[in-house]
């Protein structure tokens, strides 16, 4: 029987494992859409993994790691997908 | 009071095996899926139902707590903002000129957007 702090530990092993395929879309991708929807997805992955590194070390300030990813993938991924669509960024 | 507490750490391992399921999920899918379009429905996926399944375990773990309560802060921020990201890469994937691939039956976007409503890029 395993503990919680050791699934938890297996949780961040699938997580860091899971980057592998988004990191070989960001670099190989066909078209330019491909990596900007595999990068959105490598910040995501990176706010989860930050958050339950911070709930796993008990450390308050790791979770706001957290929270400044997921907000900086998400300006960064709608200015990019902005300045494909029209052309300029505002 | 144990069994409140072993019944908590079921749900929360649950909730946090749910979420690393729709994670693994949506890599297979981003990494074998033959469409840009095909690929933005795992990776949002990914986005909402894995990190909500995985705060969410966080939340019931720690409670009403300084720590829990900044997971709840960051698992309705990816909530809204995850689909609004999604939608907005697939819209300029398609005006930008991403062809749909091979299998596609149907495609209703590309009427309805008219060849005059494609705003000119300025130069």
């Amino acid at each position: 029987m395993i503990t919680l702090e050791q699934a938890n530990f297996l949780a961040l092993v699938v997580m860091v494992v899971a980057l592998v395929p988004s990191t070989y879309r960001v670099l190989y991708g066909p078209t330019l859409p491909d990596r900007i929807a595999a990068s959105d997805a490598v910040g995501n992955v990176l706010a989860m993994i930050f958050a339950l590194y911070a709930f796993q070390g008990s450390s308050i300030y790791l979770m706001d790691v957290a929270m400044l990813l997921s907000i900086i993938s998400f300006v960064g991924t709608v200015i990019v997908a902005k300045y494909l669509d029209t052309g300029e960024v505002l | 009071m144990d069994v409140i507490s072993t019944v908590l750490d079921i749900i929360s391992v649950v909730l946090l095996v749910i979420g690393l399921i729709f994670l693994c999920l949506g890599m297979l899918g981003l990494l074998r899926l033959p469409d840009v379009y095909n690929r933005l429905h795992a990776t949002t996926k990914v986005a909402t139902l894995g990190a909500l399944g995985v705060l969410l375990s966080i939340i019931i773990q720690e409670g009403y707590t300084p720590m829990g309560v900044k997971a709840f802060t960051v698992a309705i921020f990816i909530l809204l903002t995850a689909p609004i990201s999604g939608h907005m890469i697939g819209k300029a994937a398609y005006r930008h000129g991403v062809k749909l691939c091979e299998g596609t039956c149907l495609d209703e976007y590309g009427p309805s957007l008219g060849p005059q409503s494609v705003p000119k890029k300025k130069k």
